[in-house]
């Protein structure tokens, strides 16, 4: 107690100096946030309240445009429960893929290496258009893949004719894109300390059980760190559904992310298209602090998880 | 905890960089730097043979014109107008464009978008284009702000072969009931084959629009924003939409509607397997490509007792001056040359449809280049052109609610009748939003 009193005095005589120099070094980052991400940001719940469509006048609507998306609109609760199921499929499938490959590139092979960077250049091209059309491509009826499954005699799949098969085919792409989270769990990996697995295995423990009880404990900390990026990246996701589904069938992929593009760009909403990315916003930070508050429960920090000082 | 919260704020921080979804980077197109270089940018969609015979006439203009520019943008049909339109909200749409007429009202109403041509008639003469055809399909209220680059009209595109084989007469009256009647026998004598390829939106367009107003003999909506058809009318549209698919005139939806906005990419279309499709003459010459030896065109179907033909003629596409540009009068030049110009016209030849003025139809039927379907495509639409459609009717998020319905018959989520009821509500809705507007 005493010695903590101490430090406090002693950072409180030069607190002035450490304040001004800490703000020069980010001031790059903070004026940056103030400007692109700030100001859009409280620029966009402003419009979330008129009726802002870009060209036109901008009237005050009050809250009519978050009564309307609750309400009124035929496809806001399907494009809810569309991205929900989206998020609890691609998620966990793709983090569990992710996973299973750190732990297999993670063995001491020849040319290691090689494979791991391999493993990598799909996450390279991840999110873009052309791996997007790319997908549709592989998966059409006459595609890549159905002439894969007719050779070991299965019959052509219809990857995108029903609204479940569609979605379930954008969920193995998202997989596909496993690379990110790989390279940080192999990271995860190589921080375990051998002396752990090497006294469980002294001790008796078969390699599954070493996984379970000493690897995967171990890397909670990044499982957790991957498992908040993923699921943000996961509830925004567009670029799949907008290219290779439209959405369709019937709205069956009609992912959030969709339905916010074109209220505001085919439909010219602008404000009511703010208004439902605040929406979204509020869900994915709900979730956050959900995770964050759940997390001492199951993450295992080597210091202890103190952040206190 | 000062760290904790340090954390929690980073997290934020990361969210919003992550939920505001990637500002638009803009396009590289600066203006060139030097003063007597005028780049003017061009946008237009189309097929691969409409951007090589465009891009001839640029050359040619620009060889013409040192110090004109013209910078091309094109591409297909797919997000096309969104693109447009994003630019005209940023105020950076290109100088000159090709946008097709039902978007006019919106694009002008919504951003001001386009430059009044009669200001530049020393430049650009309007002489060649019939009037009433300009004024009802080109203008908002007596202002000209397009010149139509074609004659467009709606027509059925066969494939004898294909009909041939399945003992069909391509040759007859075609009704809606003959075309479901006889549309069965191709997929019937070749499993791999279909009687009609169309995508969702086609088929809202082709089929279930002028069916309904076949029926109805009205505007498809009504100017006072209330809809043009009963429930019952849209469920028996519905319901024919069906049997094309239970019949097996049509590919069933999961395959056949993955091709949206794009049917002719379908690989059924692109292998000749498909005898008929309905769509706009200005892309005939692109759709016939594959079997054009065996190509023949009809009208649209009819039904008996029709009230209206429901077959639409209307501009290919228009031709405009974006508001926002500084060479206004560079480009209604370019427009100009682009619509009048002798050796223009020679390249461009049915690119956009039959051309719009009669000394451009005079030159092509003397070199021979007006193609004889084409020509007859265009005649048989105007012949039997229905009732000019007002503004509301080609609203696209309509639209947009008809082909859901029709998406949603093709998948069989839900009886017609039940889609109907649906549908209608949505108008309704939809209606009353754009009329408080």
């Amino acid at each position: 107690m005493t010695k903590r009193s101490k430090s406090t005095t002693l950072v409180k005589k030069r607190k002035r100096n450490y304040d001004n120099k800490g703000l020069l070094f980010i001031a790059p980052w903070l004026l940056g946030f103030l400007a692109l991400q700030l100001y859009p940001m409280l620029s966009s719940l402003y419009y979330s309240f008129t009726d802002y469509s870009m060209g036109t006048d901008i009237n005050w609507v009050g809250i009519k445009n978050y009564i309307d998306i609750f309400t009124r609109d035929p496809y806001f609760f399907q494009s809810v429960k569309v991205t929900l199921i989206y998020v609890v499929v691609a998620v966990p499938l793709k983090l569990a893929f992710a996973l299973f490959i750190a732990v297999i590139l993670n063995q001491k092979l020849k040319g290691i290496n090689f494979f791991r960077a391999a493993f990598y250049i799909p996450s390279i091209l991840a999110g873009s258009i052309s791996i997007a059309i790319l997908w549709k491509a592989l998966f059409i009826k006459d595609g890549f893949i159905n002439n894969l499954l007719g050779n070991v005699g299965i019959d052509p799949i219809s990857w995108y004719g029903t609204p479940g098969m569609a979605l379930f085919t954008i969920c193995i792409l998202t997989m596909w894109q496993f690379g990110s989270s790989m390279i940080l769990f192999l990271a995860g990996l190589q921080q375990i300390p051998y002396n752990l697995t090497e006294a469980a295995q002294i001790d008796g423990a078969g390699k599954v059980r070493i996984f379970f009880k000493v690897t995967l404990p171990m890397l909670t900390p990044t499982i957790f760190f991957n498992v908040i990026m993923q699921t943000i990246n996961a509830f925004q996701e567009y670029t799949s559904a907008a290219i290779i589904t439209h959405g369709g069938p019937v709205y069956g992929t009609y992912l959030y992310g969709l339905k916010l593009y074109e209220e505001a760009f085919s439909n010219w909403r602008m404000g009511y298209a703010c208004a439902l990315s605040w929406i979204l916003f509020i869900v994915i930070l709900l979730f956050t602090i959900i995770m964050f508050a759940t997390s001492k429960k199951w993450v295992y920090y080597e210091d202890g998880g103190v952040f206190d000082v | 905890m000062k760290k904790k919260i340090l954390s929690v704020l980073c997290m934020c921080a990361m969210l919003f960089s992550l939920t505001a979804c990637g500002a638009g980077s803009d396009e590289g197109s600066e203006n060139s730097g030097s003063d007597d270089e005028i780049t003017l940018r061009f946008s237009w969609w189309g097929g691969d043979s409409r951007h090589q015979a465009t891009l001839d006439v640029i050359e040619l203009y620009e060889s013409k014109h040192p110090g004109i520019k013209i910078e091309a943008e094109y591409g297909g049909a797919d997000g096309y107008k969104d693109k447009r339109m994003t630019e005209m909200a940023g105020k950076n749409a290109p100088d000159i464009m090709q946008i097709d007429a039902p978007w006019l009202y919106e694009m002008q109403t919504q951003f001001d978008a386009f430059a009044d041509l009669s200001q530049f008639e020393d430049v650009l003469d309007m002489s060649g284009f019939d009037e009433d055809f300009v004024n009802s399909h080109c203008a908002l209220d007596g202002t000209i702000y397009g010149l139509p680059t074609g004659i467009n009209g709606t027509y059925m595109l066969m494939n004898t072969a294909i009909l041939d084989a399945a003992g069909i007469d391509s040759a007859q009256e075609w009704t809606w009931d003959s075309l479901l009647e006889d549309g069965a026998k191709v997929h019937a004598s070749d499993p791999e084959a279909y009687f009609l390829n169309l995508d969702q939106h086609s088929l809202t367009y082709h089929v279930l629009r002028p069916y309904i107003k076949q029926l109805t003999g009205e505007q498809f909506m009504n100017d006072d924003y209330t809809i043009g058809f009963t429930e019952e009318q849209l469920a028996e549209g519905l319901t024919y939409i069906k049997q094309l698919f239970d019949e097996g005139v049509m590919e069933p939806a999961s395959e056949s509607f993955m091709y949206i906005d794009a049917f002719y990419d379908n690989p059924i279309w692109v292998n000749n397997k498909v005898g008929a499709d309905i769509d706009w003459t200005s892309s005939l010459s692109a759709r016939m490509a594959g079997f054009a030896d065996t190509a023949a065109v009809t009208k649209v179907p009819q039904m008996e007792n029709a009230k209206d033909t429901g077959i639409l003629v209307r501009p290919a596409q228009i031709m405009c001056i974006s508001n926002t540009s500084e060479h206004q009068k560079e480009a209604a030049e370019f427009i100009d040359f682009f619509l009048n110009d002798e050796e223009a016209i020679s390249i461009l030849k049915l690119e956009r449809s039959v051309p719009a003025t009669e000394a451009a139809r005079q030159q092509l039927t003397e070199s021979g280049d007006l193609d004889e379907i084409v020509n007859s495509a265009v005649n048989l639409a105007l012949e039997n052109a229905g009732a000019t459609e007002n503004a509301i009717s080609q609203d696209m998020q309509l639209e947009n609610i008809l082909t859901d319905a029709v998406e949603n018959v093709g998948y069989g989520t839900a009886s017609p009748e039940e889609i109907a009821k649906e549908t209608y509500g949505l108008l309704e809705m939809k209606l009353e939003e754009l009329k408080t507007k």
